[in-house]
C-alpha cells in the first residue's frame, strides 16, 4: 500500500524513521529556538512578577511592579516619549521614502542612488550617531552654522535643550533609516506591471490619478509592510538615545522605554521592574500590530 | 527497510562520539561553579586600551614572579558594561576570582554575600599590603560598620579644579591660583569672579560644573557643611550646604559655572578643557594622560576654594576596588594575586607610566605622582587623598545617587528648572532617606 492511500494515524516504519530523522535535524535550530527566543520570553514575563535584584532570593510580588511603574512618572516620561518619537518618525520616514523612491523610479542609474539612500543604513549607528553629536553642536556645528550663515538664525540647543532632544533623535533617525524604505518601496514599484498605468494613462487619466488610484493601492502592500516595520523599530528605539545624549539627556528628556528598562536593570537592579517595563513595551507593539492588520482590510489591496 | 535509511552502528557511534564530546563540553562549562581551578587565576576589571595594556603587563609581571601560577586577565573597554557581565558571571559561577568593583557594585556584593571578607587575609603573614597601610578616607562602602573589609582600593583618585591658564590670562586674569591658595587668598569670592570674567568673553565658559553628588557634598563641605549625619542626608537642614546649594545655583544661573551634565560625548568638560574653551574643570588625575598630549595646553591643578577659615576642606575622592570572589577556588593564590596588585610595588608598576591615578596607599609609591613636572600641584593630590572622602551611605543604594541628581538636574541646573535650593533640598533628602532605610532592611 502507498503512503498516500494509507489510512491516518498508521505510518509506515520509514515514514516514522523520517520524521524522526527530521526532527532530529532540526533539533540544534529547536535547542537554539527554545533556549535563547522562547525560554527567555516566557521568563521575562515570570520576572516580571519577581521581586530581584540579579544576585540575591527572587520574591513573588504578584502585579505590584506594574502599578509601580505605572505609578512611576518616569516610565509615563518614557512612554510619552516613545509615542512622541513613533509620532514624529514613522509618518515622516514613510512619506519621505515613498517620495524619494517615486523619484528614484523615474531615473536613470536608479542602482547608483539606490547606493547613495542606502549607505547610511549601512553605516553603523554608533559611529553615525557619533558623528550627529558634532552636527548638533549649538555653537559650532554644522546646522547651527548654516542656519546663521544662510538664515540669519539662531539654531536651538539641540541636544542640550530638553525640548529639542527627541526632535533631534528623530532627524538623525530618519535620515540614518530612509535607505532601508526607499529600496522596499523601489523594489514595490518595480512590482507594478506597467500594464495598470498604460490602462489608465489610456482612459485619460492624468498623472496625479494615476498615482493615487493605480501606483499607490498597488503599492499598499509595501506600504503596510514598511509602516510595520517602521512603528515596531521605533518602539524599540534605544541606541540613538544612548549613544548621543549622556545619561538620558537633559532631565531625562530622551528617556524611551528601552532606554529606562536598561536603566532599571543595570543602574537601578530591579530586574522585577525592568521586566514589568519589557512586557508592557512587548504588549504595546503586539497590540499596534494586531491593530494595524486588522485596519489593513480597509486600505491594503494585495491585487 | 534499507541500510540508508537507518542508522547504522557505526553512524551511531559516531554521532554518540560527538554526544560524549558535547556532553564533555557542556561539563567543562558546567563545572566552572566559580572562579578557576587552583592554579589558574582570573581576574578582571574595566580598562581603556593604555590601562588594559599596562593590566596585562603587570599580569604578566606576576606570572614571572610567581611561575607556578597561571593568570588570566579579561577587560571590559566600558565600566558601564563591565558589571552586568560580572554579575551575569557570578549568576551563571563563572565570576574571576578577583575582580574590580565600582563603589556602589562593592555594596550589592556585600549584601549578596558574593565576595569573600579580606580582614583575616590582609593581616595575616601572606599580606603585601595591611589596612593600615591604605588612607583611612578610602575604604568607603567596601568596609561595613563592624569593621569588615570587602574590597581594597585599587589607587584612588582625589579631585581637584583643574586651571587653564591661556584661558584666564585671555580673559586678563593674571593671579595665579596655585599662588593664592598658598596664601590662603583662594576663596569662593575669587573663583567666582574669575569664572564670570572667563564667561563673559562670550566664547569661553568659566567653571564647567558637573551633575554629580560627589561634587555637591564636596563644594557642601567646601563651606563648612556637612550634608550626611553618620547614614543619614542632613543636607536640608544643615545650614552651611543649603547655602553652598545656593551658591552653586547663582552661578550656574549667571553663567559663571556652565553646567556641563549633559553635554554628549566627546564634548564634555575636559574635551572643552582641552580646546582652550573653559577656564576651570573639576576632574581628578584621570584626565592628565589627554592634557598631556596637548602641546598647546597649558594647565595646573589647585585644590577647590572654601569659604571657611581654612586653606583646604575635605574634597571628593573617587575610587575603585578589588574584591575577591567567594566561590574561588584558591583563596591562597586569589588573594596573592590581590595584595600584591594593590600593594605599594603594584600600584607603583600600574601607575608609573600612565599617572593617570594616584596609590591609594599612603607610602612607597607617591613618587609616581611627584616625580616629573607635569604638574607644580602634584602634592595637592596626596594632600586631598589624606583628608578626602569617597562618599555617604547613598552609594550603597543603586540607582539612589542617579535619581538625587536627575532631581537636582531638573530642578536647579536646567535653566527650566524651578531654582527653589530649599525644596529641592527637602526632596532629595527625603528621596535618600528612605532609599537607605530601605535597602537596609
Amino acid at each position: 500500500m502507498s503512503s498516500a492511500v494509507r489510512a491516518p494515524g498508521k505510518l509506515s516504519k520509514k515514514t516514522k524513521s523520517d520524521i524522526a530523522w527530521g526532527y532530529f535535524f532540526i533539533l540544534p535550530q529547536l535547542i537554539g529556538v527554545l533556549v535563547f527566543v522562547l525560554f527567555p520570553l516566557v521568563y521575562v514575563l515570570v520576572l516580571s512578577t519577581l521581586e530581584w535584584d540579579g544576585l540575591g532570593e527572587r520574591t513573588f510580588v504578584g502585579l505590584s511592579n506594574y502599578v509601580t511603574e505605572f505609578n512611576n512618572p518616569d516610565f509615563r516620561l518614557s512612554l510619552k516619549n516613545t509615542f512622541y518619537y513613533t509620532l514624529l518618525t514613522v509618518p515622516t520616514s514613510v512619506v519621505l521614502a515613498l517620495v524619494v523612491a517615486l523619484a528614484l523610479n523615474k531615473l536613470r542609474f536608479k542602482g547608483f542612488y539606490r547606493v547613495i539612500f542606502f549607505a547610511p543604513y549601512v553605516t553603523s549607528l554608533v559611529a553615525a550617531g557619533v558623528v550627529w553629536i558634532w552636527v548638533y553642536n549649538p555653537d559650532f556645528g554644522l546646522i547651527n552654522t548654516y542656519l546663521n550663515l544662510w538664515f540669519g538664525i539662531k539654531g536651538p540647543q539641540w541636544l542640550l535643550d530638553p525640548n529639542w532632544v527627541m526632535p533631534s533623535i528623530a532627524i538623525f533617525s530618519v535620515w540614518w533609516g530612509l535607505g532601508f524604505n526607499v529600496v522596499i518601496f523601489l523594489a514595490g514599484l518595480q512590482g507594478i506591471p506597467a500594464v495598470f498605468r498604460e490602462a489608465a494613462q489610456i482612459d485619460g487619466a492624468n498623472k496625479w490619478q494615476t498615482f493615487r488610484h493605480v501606483t499607490l493601492p498597488l503599492l499598499s502592500p509595501t506600504t503596510f509592510f514598511v509602516l510595520i516595520i517602521s512603528i515596531i523599530g521605533s518602539f524599540q528605539v534605544f541606541d540613538q538615545a544612548f549613544i548621543m545624549t549622556l545619561d538620558g539627556g537633559p532631565g531625562n528628556s530622551a528617556y524611551t522605554m528601552v532606554y529606562y528598562l536598561r536603566e532599571l536593570a543595570f543602574v537601578d537592579f530591579v530586574f522585577g521592574r525592568s521586566a514589568a517595563v519589557a512586557v508592557i513595551l512587548f504588549s504595546l507593539i503586539l497590540a499596534f500590530t494586531l491593530l494595524q492588520f486588522r485596519m489593513q482590510r480597509r486600505w491594503v489591496h494585495y491585487g | 527497510m534499507t541500510e540508508g535509511n537507518r542508522l547504522t552502528r557505526r553512524d551511531f557511534l559516531k554521532l554518540g562520539g560527538a554526544g560524549v564530546a558535547g556532553a564533555s563540553l557542556l561539563g567543562l562549562y558546567g563545572c566552572g561553579g566559580g572562579g578557576s581551578s587552583g592554579m589558574q587565576i582570573d581576574w578582571a576589571s574595566w580598562a581603556n586600551s593604555g590601562e588594559a595594556t599596562r593590566f596585562r603587563e603587570y599580569t604578566d609581571q606576576f606570572m614571572q614572579d610567581h611561575p607556578e601560577l597561571q593568570v588570566t586577565f579579561t577587560p571590559t573597554p566600558t565600566y558601564d558594561d563591565y558589571h552586568p557581565k560580572i554579575l551575569t558571571q557570578l549568576n551563571g559561577g563563572t565570576a574571576p576570582d578577583v575582580f574590580y568593583a565600582g563603589d556602589i557594585w562593592v555594596a550589592q556584593f556585600i549584601k549578596n554575600g558574593t565576595i569573600k571578607p579580606l580582614n583575616d587575609l590582609m593581616t595575616g603573614p601572606d599580606s603585601a599590603a595591611k589596612p593600615g597601610e591604605f588612607a583611612d578616607g578610602l575604604w568607603g562602602p567596601a568596609k561595613t560598620d563592624d569593621g569588615t573589609i570587602y574590597g581594597v582600593a585599587v589607587d584612588c583618585n582625589p579631585t581637584l579644579l583643574w586651571f587653564n591658564k591661556k584661558v584666564l590670562q585671555g580673559a586678563g586674569i593674571n593671579d595665579d591660583p596655585t599662588e593664592l591658595y598658598e596664601n590662603g587668598e583662594w576663596k569662593w569670592d575669587v573663583l567666582q569672579q574669575m569664572a564670570e570674567k572667563v564667561a563673559a568673553q562670550g566664547d569661553t565658559n568659566g567653571l564647567m560644573f558637573e551633575n554629580g553628588n560627589n561634587w555637591f557634598w564636596s563644594w557642601c563641605r567646601q563651606n563648612g557643611g556637612s550634608p550626611y549625619d553618620g547614614d543619614t542626608c542632613v543636607a536640608n537642614e544643615d545650614a552651611k550646604s543649603v547655602e553652598a546649594f545656593q551658591w552653586m545655583t547663582d552661578n550656574v544661573k549667571s553663567g559663571a559655572f556652565t553646567y556641563a551634565g549633559n553635554l554628549p560625548t566627546g564634548q564634555t568638560s575636559d574635551a572643552q578643557f582641552n580646546s582652550n574653551r573653559a577656564a576651570f574643570v573639576q576632574a581628578g588625575r584621570w584626565v592628565l594622560p589627554v592634557f598631556k598630549q596637548n602641546t598647546s595646553l597649558e594647565y595646573d591643578v589647585v585644590p577647590f576654594p572654601t569659604n571657611t577659615g581654612n586653606k583646604m576642606e575635605p574634597g571628593w575622592v573617587a575610587t575603585a576596588y578589588m574584591v575577591m570572589n567567594k566561590k574561588t577556588e584558591s583563596e591562597k593564590n586569589a588573594f596573592e594575586f590581590l595584595t600584591n596588585f594593590t600593594s605599594a610595588a603594584g600600584q607603583e608598576f600600574r601607575l608609573e607610566t600612565g599617572g593617570n591615578a594616584v596609590p591609594s596607599v599612603t607610602e612607597g609609591a607617591d613618587e609616581v605622582v611627584t616625580q616629573g613636572d607635569d604638574l607644580e600641584g602634584d602634592k595637592y593630590f596626596l594632600e586631598i587623598r589624606g583628608t578626602g572622602l569617597v562618599g555617604y551611605s547613598e552609594l550603597e543604594v543603586p540607582g539612589l545617587v542617579e535619581n538625587m541628581q536627575d532631581v537636582f538636574e531638573k530642578r536647579l541646573w536646567l535653566k527650566s528648572g524651578d531654582g527653589d535650593v530649599q525644596a529641592t533640598l527637602e526632596e532629595t533628602a527625603a528621596m535618600a532617606n528612605k532609599g537607605i532605610k530601605e535597602n537596609r532592611t
